[in-house]
């Protein structure tokens, strides 16, 4: 295991006397790139700005680069570079401002221009040198702004969902880029989103923040299928989250769902206070009513209303058991589904998630 | 109508041959309240930028204060500084009552609530987050400090002309603490009100269009930077 | 565009506030003997201001002694209260009933008259209170019969003294909307009762240098009660241990020398071809009858 970066213990931040960051533990190891995702309000840039030494913290332990993050603010806050959410540009040119952590560590003016000609190279936006900062585009102001951040070569880079409000083309091409840049100058990045697709690019883990504190840690695969609310659920994009409660018979456990009229065996431990359960969209399968399955699956028949085309994967939308239900299928499976068609389909109980 | 007219050739005449009784009051006042207001921006803009960037339990006391501060009444500023600079008052030793001294600490205890509150406002309208990112960038508390200084600077310039619009134009303080004496503390406010005591119009419409000047000018600075800052920000 | 425009104002504002710095290198020229104290304060009446009497007298005292005076122009009653807290150093007044009083109580010392002119009674030229060449008490009476429209200084100068022992004199105490105390200096107090056309009690030596601005003749002169006399005195040294003793009495001394006295006796002649102070130095209240 490489050294941490990043070590918080018992980490609680106040902001006039409201606890609005409690982080029982969380470990970042050294050339790590990892995700924070959580709904709005979570507390993810108060996590950020804790990192940074930007919030002063009341309780617990912050060892940054494995030194208190109580001493010498300044040395460590220069290891580390933050990009905000919004650009942050001083009034002047793109050089100015790209030049600027460089400025106020008093590098000598020729490594300065060399540094920068070359870090605006990387993020493509060298023709933009002599721009007023305060007019660019919003993805050329992204841009410079993680060239600002890169120049001075951190150690850790805190970047604050950076590429909120550019179109998808834009993000996928600096998210590429950010990830050259990190690996090349293996630099660990914490990289803070609400839009999934942007952290199943650029991370293999992730932190699930809600409420200011980490709900949930691991592989974004496993948030995917498993998210820790309802509110992961809607931002990891399940597909189906459905009201339900929840019945202990002799026979064993079950799922009532659409208000009773439709119920799932569910032959495991059940959490205590679940109110929903996700259905992802890609656990159902297709059945022939003729041939018998499985009897552990759950079988449900319903009524095409939408087939929404996609490349490899189509969304069916049906209605069955009372419910609206979202269906991933397979191109060669959907692509003959007309609307109004009765649909035979069945799942593994297993594959449901309660929350 | 026609003693306005002549009052007016007059006046222009003054101010084209350089009289030197207009010259010098000119200059006095440029120079008192010049030296007032660059007192107050040094008391002021960092009162105003501390404001800005700290909360603190009695911050919005202090804030009324300084608002209520930017509109003190002149006499009112002129009897206290009086009293404490009178002989036999508590700072009787230094001697500064009906010095220029004396006009100058005048109109710098009425100068720095106004550029502490408008320096308050202009550090206070920037992004928040601005002074932030400046530290994340590695910038040192004194850095961080003067960059955001540098960005709120139309607002801040704004805050000094306002002062020195206020103290310049101000005539009560000055005229109690420091006397109208001729050659000395003879401001161009003073000195208008003593002229036409004297009745003599000419040399009042002289000097008050000297006044006219000065505080058109800090006007247009004003409206000049209001309207560049507004076009920034589209 | 806007940018640089407010650029060329801001460097032009910077440029006004250096040269007003540079401009203003010692507006005093070379003194003789330099004395210790330079500063005196000489707390005084409007209308030596005013009248500019003092604009004469005060630079030959300075370039012949080294002496700064610094005048502050008051009425006669703010100037003896200066005088009593000792804020002055030496107090040049015309109301002989409070300088009096100062004296007698140690504030001041070494009164001396200096000069006296006379006050007048002015009035619209219609006169409707009818008081043209009347005698001071009668022409009171009668502005007050008539409730024609009065001026008062109102700010207890020497001027305001003798107004109010005036109406004390002819048992009147003056009241209602025809009687408008103003309070200010005697230069804004004789602008006012042109404007309001009423009449006003005012001294000679302001009244002629501002008559070009009024319009209004003198109705009442000549009565020996208008008689205003000027005074100087020195704050008590033994009372108030800041005072510039030595500063005052010279300036004192040089209203009475020879050259002071003769200053005060031609002032005017070449503007209003009269003089507006006669000089009295060496006389003493007993010439006046007083």
């Amino acid at each position: 295991m490489k050294a941490a970066v990043i070590d918080m213990a018992g980490v609680k931040v106040y902001r006039e006397e409201k606890l609005v960051l409690d982080v029982p533990a969380l470990q970042i190891a050294s050339g790590e790139l990892i995700s924070v995702i959580g709904p709005n309000g979570a507390g993810k840039s108060t996590l950020l700005q804790t990192i940074n030494l930007l919030l002063p913290y009341r309780e617990g332990r912050l060892r940054l680069f494995g030194e208190n993050g109580q001493e010498n603010l300044l040395a460590l806050r220069r290891r580390c570079a933050m990009v905000f959410q919004e650009p942050l540009f001083l009034n002047g040119t793109v050089f100015a401002n790209v030049a600027l952590p460089l400025r106020l560590r008093n590098l000598p003016g020729a490594v300065i221009t060399e540094r920068i000609m070359t870090v605006l190279d990387m993020f493509h936006c060298s023709h933009l040198v002599n721009r007023q900062a305060l007019r660019l585009s919003g993805g050329e102001a992204k841009r410079v702004c993680l060239a600002r951040a890169v120049v001075c070569e951190p150690e850790l880079l805190l970047l604050d969902e950076p590429f909120a409000a550019l179109d998808p083309a834009t993000r996928k091409n600096l998210l590429v880029e950010l990830r050259q840049a990190a690996e090349a100058r293996a630099m660990t990045v914490v990289f803070v989103s609400h839009n999934l697709n942007d952290v199943l690019q650029f991370t293999e883990r992730v932190i699930v923040m809600e409420k200011g504190t980490i709900v949930q840690e691991g592989h974004p695969g496993k948030v995917i299928r498993r998210p820790a609310s309802r509110a992961i659920a809607e931002l990891a994009g399940m597909d189906n989250i459905l009201p339900c409660k929840l019945e202990k018979t002799v026979d064993g456990n079950q799922i009532l769902l659409g208000q009773g009229r439709s119920t799932i065996n569910y032959p495991f431990e059940m959490p205590d206070g679940a109110q929903h359960c996700c259905l992802p969209g890609d656990i159902f399968e297709i059945d022939d009513p003729d041939q018998l399955k499985d009897a552990d699956q759950v079988r449900w028949t319903g009524m095409v209303r939408q087939v929404i085309p996609g490349i490899g994967v189509f969304q069916v939308v049906v209605e069955a058991e009372g419910l609206i239900l979202n269906l991933r299928l397979a191109r060669e499976q959907a692509a003959h589904l007309v609307i109004g068609q009765v649909l035979h389909f069945s799942f593994n109980p297993a594959e449901s998630h309660l929350i | 109508m026609e003693s306005i007219w002549q009052g007016f050739l007059e006046a222009l005449r003054l101010l084209a041959i350089g009289d030197p009784e207009v010259v010098q009051v000119v200059l006095l006042s440029l120079q008192v309240s010049g030296t007032a207001t660059a007192i107050s921006v040094v008391i002021g803009v960092p009162l105003g930028l501390w404001l800005a960037l700290h909360d603190f339990r009695g911050k919005p006391v202090l804030l009324s204060f300084v608002n209520f501060g930017m509109g003190l009444p002149p006499v009112v500023v002129g009897l206290f500084v009086s009293l404490l600079l009178w002989r036999y008052g508590p700072l009787g030793m230094f001697g500064l009552m009906y010095t220029p001294v004396a006009i100058v600490v005048a109109q710098a205890v009425i100068a720095s609530p106004i550029i502490a509150g408008l320096s308050f406002a202009a550090i206070g309208s920037l992004e928040p987050k601005l002074r932030l990112q400046f530290l994340s960038l590695g910038a040192t508390g004194l850095q961080t400090n003067w960059l955001l200084i540098k960005e709120a600077r139309l607002g801040l310039m704004a805050a000094v002309m306002a002062g020195f619009g206020g103290v310049v134009s101000e005539v009560g303080a000055s005229m109690m603490v420091g006397g109208n004496i001729r050659g000395e503390t003879r401001v161009l406010t003073t000195a208008t009100v003593m002229e036409v005591g004297r009745g003599n119009y000419e040399l009042a419409l002289a000097l008050s269009f000297v006044l006219l000047m000065v505080a058109y000018s800090v006007v247009a600075v004003l409206t000049y930077s209001q309207n560049s800052r507004r076009q920034d920000a589209a | 565009m806007k940018k640089q425009v407010t650029v060329i104002l801001m460097s032009i504002f910077l440029a006004i506030l250096v040269l007003a710095g540079c401009g203003t290198k010692a507006p005093t020229a070379q003194q003789p003997a330099q004395p210790q104290v330079k500063d005196v304060i000489l707390a005084t009446t409007t209308s030596t201001q005013d009248s500019g009497l003092l604009d004469v007298l005060i630079p030959a005292f300075e370039k012949k002694t080294g002496y700064k005076i610094k005048t502050i122009a008051v009425g006669s009653g703010q100037a003896i209260a200066m005088g009593e807290k000792g804020e002055a150093d030496l107090l040049l007044t015309h109301a002989p009933d409070a300088e009096k009083k100062v004296v007698e109580a140690g504030a001041a010392v070494n009164r001396r008259l200096v000069m006296h002119n006379d006050f007048i009674i002015i009035g619209p030229s219609a006169d409707p209170a009818g008081i043209k060449g009347k005698a001071a008490m009668d022409a009171m009476k009668a502005i007050a019969d008539a409730k024609a429209i009065f001026i008062s200084r109102g700010d207890n100068s020497g001027t305001h003294q003798l107004e109010k022992k005036l109406w004390k004199q002819a048992n009147i105490t003056p009241a209602g909307s025809w009687y408008q105390e103003v309070g200010t200096g005697m230069g804004q107090a004789l602008k006012m009762a042109s404007e309001k056309q009423g009449y006003i009690l005012t001294d000679r030596a302001t009244y002629l240098a501002q008559a070009k601005n009024l319009g209004m003749p003198i109705l009442v002169e000549g009565d020996a009660k208008l008689l205003n006399i000027y005074h100087v005195m020195e704050v008590n040294p033994a009372k108030y241990n800041k005072v510039n003793a030595a500063g005052a009495k010279a300036f004192a001394d040089f209203l009475l020398s020879a050259e002071g006295q003769s200053m005060i006796a031609s002032f005017g002649k070449e503007k209003y071809g009269q003089p507006l102070f006669f000089a009295d130095g060496g006389k003493t209240d007993k010439d006046f009858g007083l």
